[in-house]
Parts: C-alpha cells; sequence; structure tokens
C-alpha cells in the first residue's frame, strides 16, 4: 500500500479542527464565568509544556505513531498494556464526542428524532473517512477549515451589536481560583486531548514539523477558541456558564436587520463539520491502536466494528443531558489527566532515558518489534 | 467492502424512512404563536392568553390574529392544554413578546418565565412587558393600526422605541441576566389601551420597577427617559414637551446622541459618591417663535436652559425612585462591582439601604448641533 | 464466460486466416474475394484490359460509396486503359511498372497478403489484380460523404473559433495538428473493437504530458477487450477510475481549441473514429466549471462567470434540499414575513413538500430530457407545456405549492450552467434531498460531507479529482476559481504539466512602460 502522508498544512488544519470540534459549541471554562477568556488563556500557556513533550516524542521518532513509541519504550508486555490505555481513551474519547452532538440533536436542534439516528449518522461519515485515510480526513480540513472560520468569523462580527462589554467587568472579581479551574479544564478539554494526535501524525513529512504543528496549530485553536468565549460572554453574560451550549445562544441572538435573523444552524454547521473531524481522528486511532495491538495488516478491516461499538457506547453513557454536563464540567478533568499528562511524562522521560543511553540504538532498534 | 458499505448505507436510508419523519413538520400545519399574555386564571394559578397568526391562502396573502385562552397549574401545562383546543401544537419559535398582567407581576414573575427560558422551542431575545390594565389580555384584544397582529405591532413599537425613549426595551434573557447579576434592578416597558375615536390600541409607554422578580412600582414616559439617561440606554427621542427659553414658547430638541458616563467616587469610610456626566448633541426641530439661530447668545441661553432642564428632571427621577421604591434600577451597584470589585464586596450585602443614601452628582453638557434643514425660524413678512 | 468465448470463436470463421496469400489466378483471386463478401452486393469488381497489351488484365476491387470514384476513374482507369502499355512497359515485371509510371496516385503498396487486402477493401481504398500476378497493389482511394466542419451544437460560443470536431478521425486530428504546428504533436494509433475495428488515437505533447499517465492509459486501452466501439463514449467509460461515481473522470469536448489547450497543459487526448467528441485525461473537477471562452474573454469577466457556474452547482445541488429542510424542519430559520406567505402559500396543498420537491425536480428532468430529443420546433412546444401549462396549472389546481416550483426552477436553470456536470448534480440534488427530508439541515451536512469525502477519494490516473480547488495558494490555482490574466499564468498545473511547468515567460504586465 501507498504512505500515506499529510502536509505540515494540513496536520496543522486537523489539529485545529480537532481543538475547535466539540469546543466551539460546548463552551469552554465555565467555572471562571466571565472570566473564561482568561482562563482560555491560561489553558493555553498550560497546554504548552504538555504540547512540547508530545512534539518531541514525535519528533524523535518520525514515521512511528504512538503505539510504536510505546512498544519502543516499554517493551512488549507494558508497552501493550499502555497501547491498551489508549485505545481505550480515544474509543471513550469518540464515544463522548458523538454523544455530545447527539445531546445536541435532542436538546435543541431536532428533538423529536430519536439520539441514536444522528450519532449514527456520523458514525458512518467517520467510517467512511477514516477509511479513506488520514490523507483524505486532511484535504477535507485544510479545505473546510477557512470555510469554517470565515463562518465563525461573519458570524462573531455579527454579533458586535449584541455585545455588551461591561460584562467583563470586573476583570478578576471573583478571585483567581476560579480561574485556575477554568484553565484547567481548559487544558483537559480541548487542548491536551491533542494527545492522541500522536497516533496519527505518524504520517507528517519532517522531523521537525511536529514542534511546528502542534504549537502553531494550538496557538490558532486558542485564538478562535478565546473570539469565540468572549462573544459568548459579551453576549450571553453571567448567564454564560449556565447555557449546556452557550454558543448557539449567543447566535441565536445575532440578527442583521429584520431579514437575517436567527442564524444558529451557521454554528450548527461547524459544530457538525468538527464533530466529524474530531470523532474520525478518535476512530482512526482506536483503529491503528488495535490493529497494531492485534499485529493486524491493516486497521481498515475494523473500521465499521469499532465505529458501531463506539456509537452504541456513546448511546449507553448517560441517561440524560444533567448527567452528561456533569460529566464534562466536574469529572473529565481529572479522569483525562493520567491519559493527558502523567503517562506522557512516564512515556517521556523513559525514551530520553532510552535514548541518551543508547543513541544507536535509536537509528535501528526504533519500532523494530511492531 | 465497498458492497457492504453501500448495502449498510441503504438499509439505514431504508430505515428512515419507514420510522416515518420525526421532527419533519409541515409548514402549514403551525400554529404560529405571535405574542402571549398570562394572566391570573380563575380557576388555576395561570391563564395564558396566545395571540396566533391565522393564514389564508389565495391570491394574496392573508395574516389575522386571533385569541387564544387555556388554564393551567404551570405555565407549560396551561401551553399543552392548547393542544385540546386547536389540535396543533404551538409554534413558539416566531413569539414576539410576553406580556405580563400586574397581579402575576406583583406575586413575582420567576415561575412565569423560566419555562420560557429553558424551553428550547421558545426564543429568549422575545420582549417582555408588563400591562398596566387589569389583565394581559386586554392589550391584545385591542386592535392594530398598521398590522393585523397586535403582537407584531407592539414588537415593532419596542423596536423603534428608540426614536422616541419613552419606555425601555427588554428582552427575556436579559432580564434573566440582570435579574442574577447583584447590584441592578430590573425595568421593564409598560403597555396600556389608548382609546382615540373609538379604536383602542396598545400603546407602549412608561415602565415597571421590578425588585428582583417582583414588581413595586411604575415609572411613567418621562421618567423613563431619565431612567434612559442615566442607563446610557438612550438613543433618540425628544427632549420632552420642549424647553423654553424665557417663558417663551417651547422648543423640541430631538436627541441625536447621548452617551452617558458613570463614576463612583469611594470617599473615607467607604462612602461612596456617584457622578452621573450625560453628554447629549441635539438638534433643533421646532421652533416656534422667531428666533435667529446664527446668534451665538441666544443658542448659548438655549443649551444652558437644556441642561438645566435635563438636569432637574434626571435628579427628580433618581430621588424619587431613591425615595421611593429603592432598589437601584440604574445599575450603580452594577457599576461600583464592575469597576470597583473591592469596595463591592465589602458593601455590596446590603446595597438596596445603600442606594437609598447614595449620593449622586448629575452632569449635563448640551450640544446643539443643527437644526433641521432651515438656518432660520420662519418670520411672518410684514 | 465460455459462452462469450464461443461466440468469439465463431466470429473468427468469417475471417481470413493469417498466412493466406493470393495466388496467380486472377480468377482464383477474384473467387476468393466474391467468397469473402457472399451477400455483399456494394463489392464492386471491375475487369479490364490494356488494348495494347492483352496480358495486362486487370480487376479493381472496392466498395461502392466508399472510394472516390473520379480518382479511380481518372487516376488509375484511365492510364491503364489509354497508355500504350506494350511501348512504356519493357520489364516482366508489370505489375511493378504499373505503380510506378502508370497509376497516378499518392499512396500505392504492394501486398500479397489476402487478409491486408481483405482489410484495405474495407477501410475504402481499392485494390487492383493483375493476372499471373500473386501480388496487389493497394491504391489509396477514400473518399466518403462526411459532414462538413461546423459549430457543435453542444457548445456554442459566442467569442472564439467557430470549428468542430467531425467523425472523421482523420479530420479530427488535421484540425488539432493545425492548432499545435510542432513535431511535438505526438499521435499513437491503435485499433480497438473486435468487429468493429475502430481507430484510436492516443494524441499528446511529447515533453509536456507525463509519461506516467501515458502509460497508465495505454495499458487500459489495451485491456480493452470489446466488440464494438461506436462511441468515444463507450472508450471514457471502459478507461475511467471511480466507475460507480457519478462525476466524470474523463473529460471530453467537441472543440479542437478545447482540446489544444488541454493538450498545452500536458494532458493527453484520445481520438476515435467515428466520433466527434475527443475525451482527455486526466480529467479534474475544476474542468467541469471552465469554459473555452474564459480563455478568450476579458479574465474579470471571464472569473466572474466561472464563479457563477460554480455557484450554480452548488446552489443546483443544494437549494431544493436546504429549502425543504428550512420549511419542514426549521422554521425559525425563516422571517416572520416569509414564514407566513410560504405558510399562506401551502394553504390547501395535499402533498407534503418533500414529495413536491421529489416529484417537481422529477417532471423538470422529463420535460428537459423530452426537450433534447426533439426537433426544435417540438422542442418548444414542449416547453411551453412544461413551463406555461404545468407550472401554471400545477399551481392553481394547488397540487404543489409556488415557492416549489420557483425553487425547481432556480435548482434548474443553475444546473445548466455547467452542462458537463448535469449527471452529477441531478444525481447529488435527489440524494440531499433524501437525507433533507428525515433529518433536516444535518441531513444536508451529512450529505455534504460524504459527497466531499468522494470526491476527495477520488483520482482520475492518479491526480486528485479536486486538484486546485481546496486551495488557492499556488499556481495550480490560478486557473481553477477564477481565470488568472494570462501574462500572470506563467506556469502550468503543477501535477499534470510536471514535466515542462513553465508556460511561458512573460512577467510583466502588458503595457506596462520600459524602465
Amino acid at each position: 500500500m501507498r504512505k500515506e502522508q499529510i502536509s505540515d498544512k494540513e496536520a496543522m488544519f486537523v489539529l485545529i479542527i480537532y481543538y475547535i470540534g466539540s469546543s466551539f459549541i460546548l463552551g469552554v471554562g465555565g467555572e471562571a464565568k466571565n472570566d473564561a477568556w482568561i482562563s482560555v488563556i491560561l489553558g493555553v500557556v498550560m497546554a504548552v509544556p504538555v504540547i512540547l513533550i508530545y512534539a518531541r516524542l514525535l519528533s524523535l521518532f518520525p514515521e512511528k505513531d504512538l503505539f510504536d513509541i510505546l512498544d519502543w519504550a516499554f517493551g512488549k508486555w507494558i508497552g501493550k498494556l499502555f497501547a491498551l490505555v489508549y485505545i481505550w481513551y480515544s474509543f471513550h474519547l469518540g464515544a463522548l464526542v458523538i454523544r455530545n452532538f447527539g445531546e445536541f440533536t435532542n436538546t435543541i436542534a431536532i428533538p423529536e428524532t430519536p439520539m441514536i439516528v444522528p450519532m449514527l449518522c456520523i458514525g458512518i461519515i467517520c467510517t467512511v473517512a477514516v477509511t479513506s485515510g488520514i490523507e483524505v480526513i486532511g484535504r477535507i480540513s485544510a479545505a473546510v477549515l477557512p470555510i469554517l472560520i470565515i463562518i465563525v468569523s461573519t458570524v462573531s462580527l455579527m454579533a458586535i451589536p449584541k455585545m455588551y462589554f461591561h460584562f467583563l467587568k470586573p476583570i478578576l472579581g471573583n478571585g483567581f481560583l476560579p480561574i485556575i479551574k477554568g484553565g484547567f479544564s481548559v487544558f483537559s478539554f480541548p487542548f491536551a486531548e491533542s494527545v492522541l494526535l500522536m497516533g496519527v501524525f505518524s504520517s507528517l513529512k519532517t522531523n521537525k514539523s511536529p514542534y511546528r504543528v502542534y504549537l502553531l496549530g494550538t496557538v490558532i485553536a486558542g485564538l478562535l477558541i478565546l473570539m469565540i468565549t468572549f462573544r459568548n460572554i459579551t453576549v450571553l453574560g453571567s448567564t454564560y456558564s449556565k447555557f449546556y451550549f452557550p454558543a448557539h445562544i449567543a447566535v441565536s441572538m445575532v440578527s442583521l436587520g429584520d431579514f437575517l435573523q436567527r442564524i444558529e444552524l451557521a454554528v450548527a454547521v461547524d459544530f457538525v463539520f468538527g464533530v466529524f473531524i474530531k470523532t474520525s481522528i478518535c476512530l482512526l486511532v482506536t483503529c491503528k491502536g488495535i490493529a497494531k495491538l492485534l499485529r493486524l495488516n491493516d486497521y481498515r478491516s475494523i473500521v465499521i466494528q469499532v465505529a458501531l461499538l463506539m456509537v452504541y457506547f456513546s448511546y449507553t453513557l448517560y441517561d440524560s443531558i444533567m448527567e452528561m454536563a456533569g460529566w464534562a464540567f466536574k469529572v473529565y478533568a481529572y479522569y483525562a489527566f493520567p491519559f493527558q499528562v502523567i503517562f506522557p511524562i512516564i512515556l517521556f522521560v523513559t525514551v530520553e532515558i532510552k535514548v541518551r543511553r543508547g543513541k544507536k540504538k535509536l537509528q535501528t532498534g526504533v519500532g523494530t518489534d511492531g | 467492502m465497498k458492497k457492504f458499505l453501500l448495502l449498510t448505507i441503504f438499509l439505514f436510508i431504508n430505515v428512515m424512512i419507514l420510522a416515518g419523519c420525526w421532527n419533519y413538520k409541515e409548514i402549514e400545519k403551525l400554529t404560529i404563536v405571535a405574542g402571549v399574555a398570562i394572566d391570573k386564571g380563575e380557576n388555576n394559578p395561570f391563564r395564558v392568553t396566545v395571540e396566533i397568526v391565522q393564514i389564508s391562502g389565495g391570491k394574496e396573502t392573508k395574516a389575522t390574529s386571533k385569541l387564544l385562552t387555556m388554564e393551567g397549574k404551570t405555565i407549560f401545562d396551561a401551553v399543552r392544554n392548547a393542544i385540546s383546543l386547536t389540535g396543533k401544537k404551538l409554534y413558539w419559535s416566531h413569539t414576539k413578546l410576553v406580556i405580563i398582567s400586574k397581579d402575576i407581576a406583583e406575586n413575582g414573575i420567576l415561575r412565569v418565565i423560566d419555562w420560557y427560558n429553558r424551553d428550547a422551542e421558545t426564543r429568549s431575545d422575545v420582549y417582555l412587558l408588563i400591562s398596566k390594565e387589569k389583565t394581559a389580555r386586554e392589550i391584545l384584544e385591542g386592535k392594530g393600526v398598521t398590522d393585523e397582529i397586535k403582537s407584531f405591532e407592539i414588537a415593532d413599537t419596542l423596536k423603534n422605541e428608540k426614536s422616541l425613549s419613552k419606555a425601555p426595551t427588554t428582552e427575556l434573557w436579559k432580564f434573566i441576566n440582570d435579574l442574577e447579576s447583584p447590584g441592578i434592578s430590573n425595568v421593564v416597558p409598560t403597555v396600556n389601551i389608548s382609546t382615540s375615536e373609538n379604536i383602542s390600541t396598545p400603546q407602549v409607554m412608561g415602565l415597571a420597577i421590578f425588585k428582583k422578580a417582583t414588581l413595586i412600582g411604575f415609572l411613567n414616559g418621562r421618567e423613563s427617559k431619565s431612567v434612559l439617561f442615566v442607563k446610557d440606554e438612550l438613543k433618540g427621542g425628544l427632549i420632552l414637551d420642549g424647553v423654553q427659553v424665557n417663558n417663551s414658547q417651547p422648543v423640541s430638541l430631538e436627541i441625536f446622541k447621548s452617551k452617558t458616563k458613570m463614576e463612583p467616587i469611594v470617599k473615607a469610610n467607604h462612602n461612596i459618591e456617584f457622578n452621573v456626566n450625560i453628554n447629549t448633541t441635539v438638534s433643533l426641530e421646532e421652533i416656534p417663535t422667531s428666533m435667529n439661530l446664527t446668534d451665538e447668545i441666544k443658542l448659548k441661553k438655549l443649551t444652558s436652559r437644556t441642561e438645566e432642564v435635563i438636569k432637574k428632571r434626571v435628579g427628580d427621577c433618581i430621588k424619587k425612585v431613591q425615595s421611593k421604591y429603592g432598589v437601584d434600577i440604574f445599575g450603580f451597584g452594577e457599576n461600583l462591582r464592575e469597576n470597583n470589585p473591592r469596595i463591592w464586596n465589602q458593601i455590596g450585602n446590603n446595597w438596596d439601604d445603600k442606594f437609598k443614601e447614595l449620593k449622586v452628582n448629575v452632569k449635563v453638557k448640551v450640544k446643539i448641533k443643527g437644526s433641521g434643514i432651515f438656518s432660520q425660524s420662519i418670520k411672518m413678512g410684514d | 464466460m465460455i459462452r462469450k468465448k464461443n461466440i468469439l470463436d465463431q466470429n473468427k470463421n468469417n475471417t481470413v486466416e493469417e498466412d493466406h496469400i493470393l495466388v496467380k489466378s486472377l480468377e482464383a483471386n477474384i473467387e476468393m474475394f466474391k467468397n469473402l463478401f457472399r451477400d455483399d452486393e456494394m463489392l464492386i469488381i471491375r475487369k479490364f484490359q490494356n488494348k495494347y497489351l492483352p496480358t495486362a488484365k486487370c480487376c479493381l476491387i472496392y466498395l461502392a460509396g466508399m472510394v472516390n470514384n473520379d480518382l479511380l476513374n481518372e487516376n488509375v482507369i484511365q492510364p491503364i486503359l489509354q497508355n500504350n502499355l506494350s511501348e512504356e512497359i519493357q520489364t516482366n515485371h508489370l505489375l511493378e511498372e504499373l505503380q510506378y509510371k502508370i497509376i497516378v496516385s499518392n499512396n500505392v503498396e504492394m501486398v500479397n497478403r489476402f487478409d491486408e487486402l481483405v482489410a484495405t477493401v474495407i477501410s475504402g481504398d481499392t485494390i487492383l489484380l493483375l493476372e499471373g500476378n500473386d501480388n496487389a497493389l493497394m491504391i489509396s482511394s477514400k473518399g466518403w460523404p462526411s459532414r462538413s466542419i461546423d459549430e457543435p451544437e453542444s457548445a456554442k460560443v459566442v467569442r472564439g473559433p467557430r470549428e468542430g470536431f467531425t467523425e472523421s478521425i482523420v479530420t479530427n486530428l488535421t484540425l488539432i495538428r493545425r492548432k499545435i504546428n510542432t513535431p511535438d504533436l505526438k499521435l499513437k494509433f491503435r485499433e480497438i473493437g473486435e468487429r468493429t475495428h475502430t481507430k484510436v488515437c492516443i494524441c499528446y505533447l511529447e515533453g509536456l504530458a507525463l509519461e506516467e499517465i501515458l502509460a497508465e492509459l495505454e495499458k487500459r486501452l489495451d485491456a480493452i477487450k470489446i466488440d464494438a466501439i461506436l462511441d468515444s463514449g463507450y472508450i471514457q467509460e471502459l478507461i475511467r477510475d471511480a466507475p460507480f461515481s457519478p462525476y466524470e473522470t474523463v473529460g471530453y469536448s467537441e472543440r479542437p481549441d478545447v482540446i489544444a489547450g488541454k493538450l498545452l497543459e500536458g494532458r493527453i487526448a484520445v481520438v476515435v473514429d467515428g466520433s466527434p467528441f475527443v475525451l482527455t485525461v486526466p480529467f479534474v473537477l475544476a474542468e467541469s466549471f471552465q469554459s473555452d471562452e474564459d480563455y478568450y474573454n476579458n479574465f474579470i469577466f471571464a472569473s466572474f462567470n466561472r464563479l457563477l457556474r460554480m455557484v450554480g452547482v452548488f446552489v443546483a445541488t443544494g437549494l431544493p434540499a436546504v429549502y425543504l429542510a428550512i420549511v419542514t424542519f426549521h422554521q425559525e430559520m425563516l422571517p416572520t414575513p416569509l414564514l407566513i406567505s410560504i405558510s399562506s402559500a401551502r394553504q390547501g396543498v395535499p402533498f407534503p413538500s418533500a414529495f413536491a420537491l421529489f416529484f417537481m425536480l422529477l417532471v423538470f428532468d422529463i420535460i428537459r430530457e423530452a426537450a433534447t430529443r426533439m426537433p426544435t420546433p417540438i422542442g418548444q412546444a414542449v416547453n411551453i407545456v412544461g413551463t406555461l401549462v404545468l407550472g401554471q396549472a400545477i399551481v392553481e389546481a394547488k397540487i404543489v405549492s409556488a415557492p416549489v416550483i420557483i425553487i425547481t426552477a432556480i435548482s434548474g436553470i443553475m444546473k445548466l450552467l455547467s452542462p458537463t456536470a448535469l449527471g452529477s448534480v441531478i444525481v447529488l440534488r435527489l440524494f440531499f434531498l433524501l437525507l433533507a427530508s428525515v433529518l433536516g439541515i444535518y441531513g444536508y451536512i451529512f450529505g455534504m460531507i460524504l459527497a466531499t469525502l468522494h470526491l476527495m477519494n477520488v483520482r482520475s490516473f492518479g491526480v486528485p479529482f479536486m486538484l486546485g480547488l481546496s486551495s488557492v495558494k499556488n499556481h495550480n490555482g490560478q486557473d481553477i476559481w477564477i481565470r488568472s490574466p494570462w501574462w500572470s499564468m506563467t506556469l502550468r498545473p503543477k501535477i499534470i504539466g510536471a514535466r515542462n511547468l513553465v508556460r511561458h515567460s512573460m512577467k510583466k504586465t502588458p503595457g506596462s512602460k520600459p524602465k
């Protein structure tokens, strides 16, 4: 089979859409109330060191993905254990994202349609995308991200007449603690979730580029999320954190004259696309991991099965949207912490020690096992 | 593989079609609610009146209004009872306003608006109004002048309110937002029926003052304008019933733009004063007496006189609210909280008490910008 | 499979074995031809004799209607009949003497293999048999009636050359050659079709066309095993990528200037005898939106037109679905007055909007199909019936609401903006409509994503189908969304014309003052 490659630009676009996918509509940093925008900045700053670790790992092992690195660092058995852990995480994250979408359609968009239907649709589309491979996902991201950004910026510009800038004040009115809490939640959702992209960025072209891709992507996505958060706060005020889907409500306030109003569907377009890319990445990583674990020749043979499992798993995840919100805002950050920070750091330390000890092993021995 | 995929998609589409179209609803099957009025019921806590748009087909589109009343234990209960009357579910996405009767408002409107704010189909940017008549229903019973559908007409009135400025406009979400943020109390426009030549039409004028979610009093149109002046929400309108210079005929001045700045002055011992600086640009619109407008002295006189009038009215209004109602509808507290959160944290707890004794210094600056398309007043020939 | 083989074997019986050659007896040779063309009364066998040299007994064999009669009369029969052959012919090699001295024709060859002679007769040339000779002369005498070069009906232009391809491969190649006067223009012939023996010519510019693509094309052409090729459409379908896709992955045109332009960008053309449509590969989606007139008109105007075409396809595919989604799922999107007017138009209409849209789109396509096949006057009548009678009456009778008619009409007109994409537009439109009728606007978005995924997956001869459409940055994009002015298009599209990227080296804007 042909080796799949994506350019730096496409990788960055995938990363950006991956970040903004569900955070655009779910809203981030609700803990900090009207200081959520500070939390976003804080979250990006907190994410940078972790992201540097990811990039360092990737640049040490060109053309090897997360599972190869795990294998190399920890050996056969512990490596497999870690691989299993990450397969679970990406599977779970994919299910969470699908569920977010399902809840969105079920509460706001098309409430009378059973939730499983749009979720299954996303599942099918993701199956097609993942079967097509990372190249196609990269290309479609590169094609669509500019459109998404144009839509979001236009909507945000149109929202300016509805913005009350005094909602931003008092800055730091609730003290630092909520902001740090918010920052932490922004860090874990969405920024540190990029750990999973280590599973697909093995297709990057050059050795140096992971740094560029990861950092630039994070900064651009950070700016976009900042813009959205800023818009949501200035339009909605202190009620910002009370909505399940603040962006939707904020945009529903926007109107241009009498004719162009109620344009929240524009946000829904962004959301669907973001969810599509994010789920595809999660699905791809899961399938790749399973394929590596079971030594399959090609991950494509298990995509449909995994996708269906993911959809059904997400369907049984929660009982209600209240439970989802509780999980997303209270539990998730702590749940994801080991996957996002602890394990990568362990991996990073192990790899660094191993690399320092025997330089030549890096050239020859990398991933021969895989 | 490909065949399997195709088959899956095919089956999927089939299943979807066979399972019916869940959200699919034909547009003519909708009962479009234009506005809703909420009263106390006779047997139940709530009586909800909705104005629905009745559309008749044919060559030209005709939309007529029809009122529908139902009662229920909760608002949602009442709304759902509508099905037994219309046979169709009501469609709320195009609703423009919610009118609440005095009785309900005096007992707190939180449980009235909660459903409205929470439901996904309703929109939180509807206008909130308080009926000054006995029931809210009467408002919708009135006759529209420009539009068959009264709710749309009232909504238009509120939209154009900025060039009248005799009532605030309050959208539902803003009401809830201010309800939650300390240091500001809500004002909601009031609507009453004005009868002329045997036609009674709804008229939006004045405002209702809320303490938390409870109605406690009203202000008339002129006072409303003062409130808007302080809140920096004034975008237009006349400086009412003119300004008189030397007992002559009143002059109409239209407000071009107005900017109000509120600044807290923290004195020792946490004593707080507020400066309210109003900067208004007006233009002369009506000059009944002969007056040379290029005469600088006369213009200056007019300017200073206008400043005095505004200052007095605004000052009076603030005093009235302070003494009579004792709730901060101007947002002094919010301003303090936003700009000086440290002080606010110390004194914010009993802000309403503080507000009653708050000293407010009003400073007004008026600039006369133009005089319509004439440079002179009309002079009668000899 | 086995049955197919048998049929092919049966076909063989009637053909000539390869090693069959002529004999010395004229009568025997004639008999052989008569046998082969048993029931073909078009076969003309003309025997004649030189009056000065009685040994020169000749026989011309040709197919009536396929040859130029004047040419045969004046240049073959007349010289042989009337010249004093006994004087002129000194040697015993009479046939060779005839070939070199007597026959006035630009192409005369001596052959003795029977199968070659048969092929010659079939292709419209004439053979000359001579008593006592086991060789024969093939005389080029092709001349059958063919359509003259005129403006193609399917692709009219306001500005640009007015010539179009005809059914004759020779004429067509001539037309191309006249545009590109360089020996780099290579023509590779082959015959495809076991019964039709249709001539197919691969046409490319050496040094521009990518060898990989050329090799791939030849491989695919060689793989074709079919009994008949009646039009280039056969070839088009037999060599294309993504055979199930509604999108065309092989381009075609009826205009020599278009083909020349594509050749100059490094594409390869396939000319098929008997078809005025010349194929080009590789084909990318962006070409659906290009028109030859774009290159002759002012570039601003041309770019505007091109954007219109793209918007056209977008609207044609999406509008019915979006309309349906908004009207039946997301009524909150409609401004209130519009909601009221659409609602009032729907009053009393019994059929659901989704059904009405499907129905009207179908009706539109029926009218289109009916009008295409009809002669122009009847076609107009069909149009009148379609627009006036159906459109007006159907609204008046409250079978379909007026907005649906409007949407159908807009979508129908928009899709005609880029005729090449017609097939895919019709398919996609129904697909989107189906999804939208189930999931509203989300269905439409899902459909769009699926369609984009499909497009991203498709390659035409190794070239990504979406080439250039997904980015506007490099020079690939100069001729995609807009048509850049000629002086700025210094490079060819990167992937297609990779062997020689430089198109021209004008760097300056024309008319700029020399410094």
